[in-house]
C-alpha cells in the first residue's frame, strides 16, 4: 500500500468526532485530502513517523453548507471550493473568495479540496488564507472544552495551530463592501502561487472608510500591510492616489526575502487591484 | 479491517478493505479495474481521474473507505461492449489518442465536463480539462476531440 497503515474512523456527527480526537493522541482530520493523503504518502516515502488515526470529517452533514444567517455568511469547513465558486449565496462583495477558490489547483483538486482544509493545513501560501483575512473572517474552532472563535488575521499570526476541529468560517456581510484576489505562480493553473493580494474595502463615494490590504509572499503566512491600509484610509481613490500608494508599501513584507522580481510584481497587482476597485461599480 | 458497500459503475460491491488503502489501489489492485491508471501519484497528472458524484476527482487522492455512499465510475462503466461512448469515439476519430496512458483520465474528465457544461467554450474545455497531463502533448487534438464530442452529445 502506497500509504503507512493508520486507523480510518467517520463520526457520523460533529459531537461525536469532537470527542473521538480528544481520546486520540496522533491524528489528523480528513476532508478533501488533496493535501492530507499527498503528505502520508511523502512521510511513508521517506520512512518517517505516520498518524495512527485518520478521522473523516465527510458523513458531518452541517459541515457541508454556505448560509446566510441575518447579516453573516457561514461556510462549513468540508464546503468544497467548486462549491464556493458556484454559490449564488455568496454576495458579490465578497468575489475574493470565489476568485481564491478558482485559482486554486485544477478542476478536479476544486471538486474535492475544502475552504477548511486550504485554511486548517498550515500551509504557508495557501489562497484562502488571503481571502480570508482580507474579508475579516471569523474561524469558529470547536474541542471538549467548547468553542473557540478567532479572526483569520490573529489565526495566521499565530501559525495556523488550530484548537480541536474547524467548523465553520464567518464573514460579516457589508453592503458596500468590495473585493479581489489576484495572484502570480510560476505555471498556470497548478502552480503553488508565488504571490497572493487580496484587497477588500468599502467606500463612502470615492473616499475609502475601510480597507484590508494582505499579503501572501509564499514565505510567510498571509499578513496585512497597514501602512498602505493608513495611507489610503479617508482619501478618495483616484488613480494618482493609487500611484502615491504603491510607495507607501510596508516594504519589510514586500521586500523582505523576496526577489525583485516578487517585489515589482507585488506593487503591480497592488496598483491593478486598487484600479478595479475604484472603478468598479 | 473495514465492511463497505461501495457503488462502482451502477453495481454495489460489498468489500472488506484495509482503512489505508486509495480508490486508485482498490480499482486496480482489488477490483481488477485497470483502466484507471496510476502515474504521478500525487494528484498532478489526472491519469488516474475518475468521476464521483458527477464530478471529476482523482482517485489516487482518495480513501476508498471515505467513499461509501457516493456514486463512483470509471472508464470501464463508458463502452456498452464494443460499443463506444461518443466521447471516446470522438477521441479516437480526432486523432487525440498516442500513447494512450492519459486517455482514460482525459476520456473521465471530458465526461465530467459535458455533463456540467453541455456546450464549452475552447477556454472553458482547456480549463475543465486542466487536471489532465498529457506527456506525449497531443493537446490540440484533444480539445478538438472534446469539442466533437460535445456536437456529437448535443444531438
Amino acid at each position: 500500500m502506497i500509504l503507512n497503515k493508520f486507523q480510518f474512523h467517520k463520526p457520523e456527527n460533529f459531537e461525536e468526532a469532537v470527542r473521538l480526537i480528544s481520546t486520540l493522541d496522533s491524528y489528523k482530520l480528513l476532508a478533501g485530502g488533496t493535501v492530507l493523503i499527498n503528505r502520508l504518502k511523502a512521510l511513508k516515502k521517506k520512512k518517517l513517523f505516520c498518524f495512527d488515526h485518520v478521522v473523516s470529517l465527510n458523513a458531518i452533514t452541517e459541515l457541508g453548507n454556505i448560509c446566510i444567517d441575518g447579516d453573516l455568511l457561514k461556510i462549513g469547513a468540508t464546503v468544497t471550493l467548486k462549491d464556493i465558486i458556484d454559490s449564488d449565496k455568496i454576495p458579490i462583495g465578497m468575489n475574493a473568495l470565489k476568485q481564491a477558490a478558482d485559482a486554486i489547483g485544477t478542476t478536479p483538486i476544486r471538486n474535492m479540496a475544502t475552504i477548511g482544509g486550504n485554511i486548517a493545513s498550515r500551509i504557508v501560501w495557501t489562497e484562502m488564507s488571503c481571502a480570508c483575512v482580507a474579508l475579516g473572517a471569523q474561524l469558529i474552532f470547536v474541542s471538549v472544552d467548547g468553542e473557540l472563535k478567532i479572526s483569520a488575521e490573529e489565526y495566521f499570526k499565530n501559525n495556523a495551530k488550530s484548537v480541536g476541529i474547524l467548523k465553520e468560517i464567518v464573514f460579516q456581510i457589508k453592503n458596500d463592501q468590495k473585493s479581489i484576489y489576484k495572484r502570480i505562480s510560476k505555471l498556470s493553473p497548478v502552480d503553488v502561487p508565488l504571490l497572493s493580494v487580496c484587497i477588500c474595502l468599502s467606500k463612502d463615494g470615492s473616499v475609502v472608510n475601510d480597507i484590508r490590504v494582505v499579503i501572501n509572499n509564499q514565505l510567510k503566512f498571509s499578513q496585512r500591510d497597514n501602512k498602505i491600509e493608513s495611507f489610503l484610509m479617508g482619501k478618495a481613490l483616484t488613480s494618482e492616489l493609487i500611484e502615491e500608494s504603491i510607495k507607501s508599501v510596508d516594504t519589510s513584507i514586500c521586500d523582505a526575502s523576496m526577489n525583485e522580481y516578487k517585489s515589482h510584481m507585488f506593487r503591480v497587482l497592488v496598483k491593478q487591484i486598487l484600479g478595479e476597485l475604484s472603478s468598479a461599480k | 479491517m473495514i465492511m463497505i458497500k461501495l457503488n462502482i459503475n451502477n453495481k454495489v460491491y460489498d468489500l472488506e478493505i484495509e482503512g489505508n488503502e486509495t480508490l486508485l489501489e482498490l480499482l486496480r489492485d482489488n477490483l481488477g479495474l485497470t483502466g484507471t491508471k496510476e502515474s504521478c501519484n500525487e494528484g498532478e497528472c489526472g491519469a488516474c481521474a475518475i468521476i464521483i458524484d458527477g464530478k471529476s476527482a482523482l482517485s489516487c487522492c482518495l480513501l476508498a473507505a471515505d467513499l461509501e455512499g457516493r456514486e463512483i465510475e470509471t472508464i470501464e462503466n463508458l463502452s456498452d461492449g464494443d460499443n463506444l461512448h461518443p466521447i471516446q469515439e470522438s477521441f479516437l476519430e480526432m486523432g487525440a489518442v498516442q500513447c494512450g496512458f492519459c486517455m482514460p483520465g482525459m476520456i473521465m474528465a471530458t465526461k465530467a465536463l459535458l455533463h456540467e457544461n453541455p456546450k464549452p467554450s475552447f477556454d472553458e474545455i482547456k480549463k475543465g480539462l486542466d487536471g489532465n497531463l498529457c506527456r506525449c502533448a497531443g493537446y490540440s487534438k484533444i480539445f478538438e476531440a472534446v469539442e466533437d464530442a460535445a456536437r456529437k452529445l448535443s444531438r
